[in-house]
């Protein structure tokens, strides 16, 4: 029996790693308003940086300097400049995404930049982990801890000095809750936010070389594995006290180390369990005390002096516009559907029909978002479930895949219901965190079971047979697939058009109204969420029959962030911008190495979170916008070159002389 | 009709699903086809494709796998090529460590007719049912299950595996050192966990107690002294890691800062000299156990004359790839273009992939030039045969070969060693490095 004070340390130390990067959290979301999910990933680049720079002679100082101090600022400044000060006074999913655009994004094109760079073993900064300054107990006292926990103390006490008892400070604050009064007092908002952010990367960068080293790697996977979990202790702290974050996140870490000093090893939930911890505490937490999770309770203040948002564009646009969109796209989609079922080579079928069967997943982050003003980080995992159901199915009761794939949507929809739950009522930032949190509890508890995913072997899947066809073949699958992309499609438009699409615009457009006319804003929200997760679920299973392989790592929760930036970014509000974001990811994922060679693998990552830029600019997304432009373009030429001379040109004849009747 | 599509649209899209459920009433077998037996043959050039993890979830590096094959097939084509024609790895997919896009790579290395896959580095190589449905010869790391039993398959040496089966060699080591004890750690990970477990089965057949295990520790591992401590405080004489490179080293800080660091320790990941590089880990990895399936690099240079093939992969890495250490992913590319080459020359000048695959399959004892114990290719595809491994451990920055049979570097043991019973290491004809085989 080893002693309790050694479970205690190592504990602490898990603890305070997860507090450092809480603490990122909630500074993040205390001085800009963003949930900053590339917290990891701007930390990965940095402790990469900074690590090259050592492998190449630079002295220590130096490099803490160049990259830590100056660069990391610098990086947050230039961010602010080119992305988020578009964004601080946009919707939460505005913020969302583009900080997802980030987090995709920028890892590859760090890794990418800097091949070769990478010193395995990364480089400590003033304290080594490898050296024991002195023991408490039994328990060694190491540079890592030492590092993290002077490091989180200084963070807590001197940003939190800054931040509550500054001029600066209050003014960052006062930035977060209303752009406008600050501006209004004469103060410069703008430098206010690039200062916020130069703050936050400098933690990030800081948190990245300190965990470096603790961690005997950079890589921006265990980054990410580690911020995912203190994501728990910055949502239990509601993300504004700091001191309560670092407190939740070392009892995570002493909790994770006691299961794994008394709990059971023979079940078969044991292995996931002390990963998923953090995520369970999460769930648990919101569940029980959903006031932990409303994180938009302050507003500003001077909100009712701007004009109500604008309509969405493709609400305004045009019926002409439309009509000529809808012949246009109409006569594209019949042109490719014969080519399809003719002369196409079958590998550009199977790709076609991989792209359709992950455009009725796109669609439930259109039903959503696009109609539900709703953000669902966990739509990958409502996928999976569909997909590992029809797999499972047919596996152990040889079920026709076809009526798996129904099954599985419903019990998609079910779970849907059940994560829903606990913060539709909330939604927003609150709707996303659960959501993330269920994508990442089923990672790691639920898809790795063999029941479930087949542990990491993953489950092969047949397709099915309709009597005499043998769905083997290519163009059946396709024309099968098309069928049930149609009737989403068909659902999607009716549901949008329907009493509870109205609903729901009538909530978007004022929650109170709507509720005073007898809208149910709960049951309005759930109905709409659990139709996406039986959406989600339903591409699942089609995706599983068209693959005819699938396991855990189709389905992980980085999946689903790309999905939705993929979405957001193509065009959320339209069906077409889900099928077109699909085919363009399955077209670019074909297209990237053999264009790139293996450097740039991940060349639809960088592209797709690049154009969550464009989704913060333009929330209409790129295909809406492209069209309206295209049809501008279209019309002015129309005008120029095919209209009759302009009318006005006769006006202008001088006019001849009446003849006055004598 | 129109009027129930109308007022009832999800009723009616249930209908149209039910329907169809039912009317599917089976589930379609695979297809195979084995067409394309020339595909990929030309005139000057033969045509070939490889796929790694070159990005995903899977941290371990893979992409030095195309670096080995590019290397083989430079050194081949300057020589001329194999009966005028020069090999062409066109393509270097990667399947973003996902069995689905893995399948998805090999579809497209099919219809894009490439003649063979000659360069596989996956955790995940769902894509075998795809060339074994394809009769696509390839060749690739054998760390996965789908290698076993198919005819066209070739791991770098052999295609085989049993992730459960005891694993003798560690029981010897545990033997060698005089461990009774010992401890056993792997990531809640199953690729990990799967790793573990024949070294769990093996080490209990031969008699050594497991005193810890915990294969349970979440990734990426900050902290292990509560694991360190509990293999301290029941005994453990010999720790045995299933973690990635960067988990050995937290594992191992663990073990020094808690005074066990003199106990035993044998890694399955961590066999790169880039961590002897680095200072700080040197005084981690002193002492620590590899176990290798090939002939260790350093033999490359000390002993040229036993193993040429080592000291030919050393040297064209360097001229290709000046300044890129060598790597078991790089070496097992090297390996799969060796093996592929082989098997080209043996079809002769008309190759088809049938013939390659038949040829290759008639080789009796492959050793790539002394990297490789003798892999008998007519019995590969469902044997592991003869255990045989190179022990090598870290003594002064370097990967010191250790134990070893009659001047060889490799260790080989009986299938028909019996459990609980002193183990005696044999030799195997063929063997690299044999002094008797010398004279």
């Amino acid at each position: 029996m080893i002693e309790f004070t050694t479970y205690i340390g190592s504990g602490v130390s898990y603890g305070c790693v997860y507090a450092l990067l809480a603490l990122g959290l909630v500074l993040a979301y205390r001085t800009s308003g963003v949930f900053n999910l590339s917290f990891g990933a701007i930390a990965y680049v940095v402790a990469l940086l900074y690590s090259a720079a050592r492998s190449s002679g630079w002295p220590e100082w130096l490099a803490l300097i160049t990259w830590v101090l100056i660069f990391a600022p610098a990086m947050g400044v230039f961010l602010d400049l080119v992305l988020f000060r578009f964004v601080r006074a946009r919707s939460f999913a505005a913020r969302l995404i583009s900080v997802l655009g980030i987090f995709i994004a920028v890892p590859p094109i760090a890794a990418y930049l800097l091949a070769g760079s990478q010193n395995p073993s990364a480089y400590p900064v003033v304290f080594s982990p490898n050296i024991v300054y002195f023991r408490i107990g039994s328990y060694p006292v190491n540079g890592g801890l030492i590092s993290t926990v002077l490091a989180t103390a200084i963070v807590l006490i001197g940003v939190g000095f800054f931040i509550n008892k500054t001029f600066l400070g209050l003014k960052i604050k006062a930035a977060v809750e209303s752009p406008r009064l600050l501006a209004l007092s004469g103060s410069d908002s703008d430098r206010v936010s690039a200062v916020s952010w130069g703050l936050s990367t400098l933690l990030a960068g800081l948190a990245g070389v300190l965990l470096a080293p603790i961690l005997h790697s950079i890589d921006p996977i265990s980054m990410t594995a580690l911020l995912m979990s203190s994501t728990a202790a910055a949502v239990i702290a509601g993300l504004s006290s700091m001191t309560f974050a670092v407190v939740a996140s070392i009892g995570i870490g002493i909790f994770q180390e006691l299961l794994a000093g008394y709990l059971p090893q023979n079940n078969s939930f044991s292995p996931g369990l002390r990963p998923s911890l953090p995520f369970l505490i999460l769930l648990i937490v919101i569940l029980l005390y959903p006031r932990f999770s409303n994180f938009e309770t302050s507003s500003d203040p001077l909100s009712a002096v701007d004009p109500p948002n604008e309509p969405p564009q493709h609400v305004s646009r045009k019926k002409e516009t439309n009509l000529k969109a809808k012949v246009i796209l109409s006569c594209l989609v019949l042109a490719i559907f014969i080519s399809e079922l003719t002369w196409i080579p079958q590998n550009w079928v199977f790709g076609l029909t991989q792209a359709l069967s992950l455009a009725i997943i796109f669609l439930s982050i259109t039903v959503i978002y696009g109609i539900g003003g709703q953000i669902s980080l966990c739509q990958a995992t409502f996928a999976g479930i569909g997909a590992f159901c029809v797999g499972q199915l047919a596996l152990h009761f040889n079920l026709p895949v076809i009526f798996g794939i129904f099954l599985g949507a419903l019990l998609a929809g079910i779970i849907g219901i059940l994560v829903a739950l606990p913060s539709i009522r909330l939604g927003g930032l609150s709707l996303a965190i659960l959501t993330l949190g269920f994508a990442l509890l089923a990672d790691n508890l639920i898809f790795p079971q063999n029941w479930a995913a087949n542990g990491a072997t993953g489950l092969s899947v047949a397709r099915p047979e309709l009597g005499p066809i043998n769905f083997n073949s290519q163009r059946p699958m396709f024309v099968l697939v098309t069928v049930f992309l149609v009737l989403s499609i068909f659902l999607v438009v009716r549901i949008r058009g329907g009493i509870n699409g109205g609903f729901l615009r009538a909530l978007g457009a004022s929650q109170r109204a709507a509720e005073a006319i007898g809208i149910n804003p709960l049951s309005s929200r759930l109905v709409l969420f659990a139709f996406a997760a039986f959406l989600a679920g339903l591409g699942g299973g089609i995706y599983a029959i068209v693959e005819q392989y699938v396991s855990s790592s189709d389905f992980v929760f980085q999946v689903s962030l790309v999905y939705v930036v993929i979405v957001l970014a193509l065009g959320v509000y339209t069906v077409e911008g889900a099928i077109i974001g699909a085919l363009a990811f399955v077209i670019l994922a074909q297209a990237a190495p053999s264009a790139h060679g293996e450097a740039l693998g991940a060349l639809e990552y960088i592209i797709f979170g690049l154009l969550a830029v464009y989704f913060a600019i333009y929330p209409e997304g790129l295909v809406e916008r492209q069209k309206r432009l295209w049809a501008k373009r279209f019309n002015n030429f129309k005008d120029r070159f095919f209209m009759p001379p302009p009318q006005i040109a006769s006006q202008e004849e001088p006019v001849s002389p009446k003849v006055l009747p004598n | 009709m129109a009027d129930t599509i109308k007022k009832r649209p999800i009723a009616f899209v249930a209908l149209v699903l039910v329907v169809l459920g039912f009317t599917a009433c089976s589930n379609a077998s695979p297809s195979v086809t084995n067409s394309g037996n020339t595909d990929g043959v030309y005139p000057n050039k033969i045509v070939v494709g490889g796929v790694a993890s070159l990005s995903g979830v899977i941290t371990t590096d893979f992409a030095p796998v195309f670096q080995g094959v590019q290397a083989y097939f430079n050194m081949v084509n300057s020589q001329g090529g194999v009966y005028g024609r020069k090999i062409d790895l066109a393509y270097k997919l990667d399947d973003a460590s996902s069995p689905s896009q893995d399948i998805d790579q090999f579809r497209a290395l099919i219809e894009d007719h490439v003649f063979a896959v000659v360069g596989v580095a996956t955790p995940s190589f769902a894509g075998a049912s795809v060339v074994v449905a394809n009769g696509v010869p390839t060749f690739g790391m054998d760390i996965n299950t789908q290698w076993n039993n198919a005819k066209n398959l070739f791991g770098e040496n052999g295609s085989y595996l049993n992730f459960t089966a005891p694993q003798i060699e560690v029981a010897y080591l545990a033997q060698q050192v005089h461990a009774t004890k010992a401890a056993v750690f792997a990531y809640s990970v199953a690729q990990s966990q799967e790793g573990c477990q024949g070294a769990i089965n093996g080490l209990k057949e031969f008699g050594v107690q497991i005193v810890e295990q915990d294969i349970n520790i979440p990734p990426p591992a900050v902290d292990l002294t509560a694991d360190a401590e509990r293999a301290k405080a029941n005994g453990a004489q010999l720790i045995v890691s299933c973690l990635d490179a960067s988990g050995n080293l937290v594992l191992s800080q663990a073990l020094h800062q808690i005074g066990l660091g003199s106990v035993t320790q044998y890694w399955l990941d961590g066999y790169d000299q880039s961590y002897l590089n680095n200072p700080s880990d040197v005084p981690l990895m002193q002492g620590v156990y590899f176990m290798l399936q090939h002939a260790p690099f350093s033999v490359g240079q000390t002993d040229p004359a036993h193993y040429p093939g080592m000291a030919l992969y050393l040297k064209e890495l360097a001229k290709y790839y000046p300044g890129a250490l060598p790597s078991e992913a790089s070496l097992d590319g090297w390996l799969n273009a060796d093996l592929f080459v082989k098997g080209l020359k043996l079809a002769g000048p008309n190759p088809t992939r049938e013939k390659l695959i038949k040829a290759i399959n008639s080789i009796t004892s492959y050793t790539a030039g002394g990297i490789l114990p003798p892999t008998n290719w007519t019995q590969a595809h469902s044997s592991s045969g003869m255990t045989c491994v190179a022990y090598v451990q870290v003594q002064n920055q370097q990967f010191v070969p250790r134990f070893g049979f009659d001047g060889s570097v490799f260790t080989c043991f009986s299938p028909a060693q019996k459990p609980n019973s002193p183990i005696i290491p044999i030799g195997e004809p063929g063997l690299p490095g044999l002094r008797s085989a010398t004279g």
